[in-house]
């Protein structure tokens, strides 16, 4: 009695020490949904070429400033290579240009660009008078734009109708790309004449067919290639579309359908060609991109209250604190399964493990490769059996069975094109050989339906798991608001002191209920 | 009127524990100092003796693998014997064998084991693989259990054992426990065996529980399970009295088997005994143990 009533209070304190902290939270309102007032990010390109022939030349496009988006820092660590940093006024890129001296040269290159971001900025569009021979450039065909296609001069033609006005025309078009064309991923066609065929491209598609139409129907267009910075996602490259109209650069993005204005989270980087990084003369390249929040040591004051805002990590480290911090909530519907409903598993927290193992992979990879090492590693364990081998040998030659299989699997699925990629060697290998052992213990003693029915419980278990913690919207509230563990810590207290019934038993004592 | 119908409440009417309310209250009457007592079967067997209650005879206790090599010696006298482990539960890991020749081994299954393969699951239990939470383990083998003859027809597949439940010392509901095929030999009702209710006045069965369902004959045998009065209920009833005084656990299962020659013999007590007796007996535990809500 006593113990019940502490228990309830405590949850009830609990609850409400979570309910302060997050109101205080909304009230300062440092926590709007995407970027808040002002932020510091810092774009990193990581570069590598290997074995690079003399002579071989590589152009890297650096971001630029825009209204919302100010680079105040820029930073560059160089080895093996001679570079030289120029500014492309006629187009506004700007670009490093390095030429590789001595053969076979291993060269690397990194930058750092700190941005500072104002969401509540006003947006204002590039005004700037546009010279004979560039008006010229805007309304060729190259790069990728066609214009002396029947196909794209028809289409241009029908759009057009009888609009008279450039921004009416450029409406027009726009709707037509925005609307007739479906955005495809990045694998769909970068190309003029596939996407209008498909009615399907990827952003440069899209945004490719949008400049050929503006530059048929005569205005100077460009192509735009920059990042998305998403504060949840980290970086997403993007291509968009510039239309010179009244002397003014407008944006357009046809792909995700803004028109006069760029959200402000939109960095472009280079103009006209869609490529951020170009190298000549070998293929043995690559380059990474990354994006972190950076805390401002440009700001006056840090206050020890940062402690407490987990969003300013960096998104690596974000992500992995979110799915940490989901785990417990894993734990409660697990807790819930077992005891409000009164389902069965192997292990207490095995279903929480896989589901996080589901996260790590996809979950289809996930719960091909689980069943997979599962059956393998099982038909092994019972030739295993024969061997009576002491017990933590045999869990050892489980465990590298589990280990190789696993690998295999990844492996297999991959030849298959099955998988996007070696995530799912994360999964659980110890969890999984556990269960095999718990598996095969209780088939030999409960019989192989009980094994099957508890196997069952655990995967569903787990699946509803993965449900909650892939959900990525809660990972973010978990990252924005970590207090919400308390409520999880005041559920789990609750359901410690729970003394209902299990709807299970519901059915088990039913012959009990006297008429 | 809805609450007529909302099954919680009809079971709270009939009196059923259910286990979130059976683990809570376990937590409040049974001190966890005392659990080794009912966990490790070798305390349990030293406190019967200390009590003068007859267990089982111990034919050896092993604690490493080199024990090992007393063995062949220690059951040469015996033709039959029980391999157990001393911290196992639900019946797990036992081997009972019916006849030997000191290098094969024969179960009253018929199954056969080597010299090699007992050695080995005796290794097995060692290494903690039937123990709770897999600690180290201990293996007892000791006397085979012959079962009374009032049992007959029930006794078709393994021994049958009266489970008591004490709560503060006193008797409060028992059941018989019949293994079947399904059960492998085993008297756990999770694994296949029947539960038979027993009046606890007068030891005498009522209708039993097999899978869950309410039976009135053997599902092997279709011998009737009801009517059947037990021997030596007052004795049994007395042992599971004192031991439950002794072991000073407030809510306790203990398992008695009745051999043919010895009477009432206490197999293992049990800290967190089943609620399928519930069942058996066509009552619930709920109203005897006047919990504290």
């Amino acid at each position: 009695m006593k113990e019940k009533k502490r228990t309830y209070i405590l949850a009830a304190i609990l609850v409400v020490v979570a309910c302060t902290v997050i109101s205080m939270r909304l009230h300062f309102d440092h926590y709007n949904e995407l970027l808040p007032g002002e932020s510091l990010w810092r774009l990193i390109y990581n570069i590598k070429v290997e074995n690079a022939p003399k002579g071989s030349k590589v152009n890297i496009a650096f971001p630029q400033s825009t209204s919302r988006a100010q680079i105040i820092k820029e930073t560059f660590v160089r080895s093996g290579w001679a570079i030289d940093i120029v500014s492309h006024s006629r187009n506004k890129n700007r670009e490093a240009t390095a030429v590789v001296i001595a053969e076979n040269s291993n060269i690397s290159f990194t930058a750092q660009f700190d941005i500072q971001m104002d969401a509540k900025k006003q947006f204002t569009p590039e005004q700037k008078k546009l010279a004979v021979e560039m008006r010229a450039t805007y309304l060729s065909e190259k790069n990728g734009i066609l214009l002396n296609h029947p196909t794209i001069k028809i289409l241009a033609k029908k759009i057009k109708h009888d609009a008279k006005i450039k921004k009416e025309i450029a409406e027009k078009v726009f709707n037509y790309c925005s609307e007739k064309i479906d955005k495809g991923d990045a694998d769909e066609s970068d190309d003029v004449l596939p996407t209008l065929k498909t009615k399907k491209g990827s952003c440069i598609g899209i945004a490719r067919t949008m400049v050929s139409l503006c530059r048929v129907l005569k205005i100077p267009s460009r192509l735009v290639t920059g990042f998305i910075i998403e504060p949840k996602y980290g970086l997403k490259p993007h291509s968009w579309v510039e239309l010179y109209i009244e002397k003014t650069w407008i944006p357009y993005d046809p792909y995700f359908g803004y028109q006069e204005a760029t959200p402000h989270n939109y960095l472009p980087v280079t103009y006209g060609k869609p490529d951020i990084v170009r190298v000549s003369k070998t293929e043995n390249w690559k380059i990474q991109f990354f994006i972190e929040r950076i805390q401002d040591s440009y700001a006056p004051t840090k206050s020890l209250m940062t402690i407490t805002d987990l969003t300013r990590m960096g998104i690596g480290t974000r992500t992995i604190l979110s799915i940490i911090l989901l785990l417990p909530l894993a734990a409660l519907i697990t807790i819930v399964f077992r005891n409000i409903i009164g389902i069965q598993t192997f292990g207490t927290f095995s279903p929480c493990l896989l589901a996080l193992s589901f996260v790590y992979a996809d979950w289809r990879t996930g719960l091909l490769t689980i069943v997979l090492v599962f059956a393998i590693g099982l038909l092994l364990r019972t030739l295993l059996k024969n061997l009576k081998l002491l017990v933590i040998a045999r869990l050892g030659v489980m465990l590298s069975i589990v280990v190789l299989c696993m690998v295999l699997s990844v492996s297999i699925l991959d030849y298959f094109q099955l998988t996007p990629g070696e995530n799912a060697v994360l999964l659980p290998i110890v969890v999984i050989t556990m269960l095999i052992e718990s598996f095969h213990v209780t088939w030999e003693e409960d019989g192989v339906r009980y094994a099957l029915k508890l196997s069952l419980n655990t995967l569903i278990v787990a699946m509803c798991c993965y449900l909650i913690i892939s959900w990525q919207y809660l990972g973010y509230l978990a990252i924005v608001f970590p207090e919400g563990q308390l409520f999880i810590i005041a559920g789990m207290l609750i359901i410690g002191r729970y003394a209902g019934y299990r709807l299970t038993e519901w059915l088990r004592f039913r012959d009990l209920i006297k008429e | 009127m809805w609450k007529k119908k909302w099954i919680p409440s009809q079971l709270e009417a009939a009196g059923v524990l259910g286990i979130n309310a059976r683990n809570l209250f376990i937590n409040q009457v049974n001190k966890r100092e005392f659990y080794p007592r009912v966990d490790n079967k070798v305390l349990s067997k030293s406190i019967c003796q200390e009590l003068n209650i007859p267990v089982p005879k111990t034919y050896m206790v092993m604690t490493k693998l080199v024990d090992i090599k007393n063995f062949a010696q220690t059951v040469a006298p015996h033709q039959e014997f029980v391999v157990k482990p001393a911290r196992g539960a639900g019946g797990r890991g036992i081997i009972v064998i019916a006849q030997h020749n000191n290098s094969e081994y024969t179960t009253p299954g018929g199954e056969v084991y080597s010299y090699e393969a007992l050695r080995y699951h005796i290794a097995t239990i060692l290494s903690g693989l039937y123990s709770l939470g897999g600690h180290k383990d201990e293996v007892i083998i000791e006397q085979r259990i012959r079962p009374h003859t009032i049992f007959g027809d029930l006794a078709v597949s393994g021994t049958p054992d009266i489970r008591v439940i004490a709560f503060n010392y006193q008797p409060i509901m028992a059941m018989l426990r019949l293994p079947t095929r399904a059960s492998r030999g085993r008297a756990n009702l999770h694994q296949g065996a029947v539960g038979v209710g027993v009046n606890i006045q007068t030891g005498e069965t009522s209708g039993g529980v097999y899978k869950g369902k309410s039976i009135r004959n053997h599902p092997d045998t279709d011998y009737s399970l009801q009517g059947i009065a037990i021997q030596h209920w007052p004795l049994i009833l007395d042992i599971a009295k004192r031991l439950s005084e002794k072991i000073e656990l407030g809510y306790l299962g203990v398992d008695i088997v009745l051999d043919i020659q010895e009477g009432p013999l206490v197999l293992e007590a049990n800290a967190r005994p089943g609620l399928a007796i519930q069942i058996a007996n066509n009552s619930g535990l709920l109203n005897l143990l006047k919990l504290e809500r």
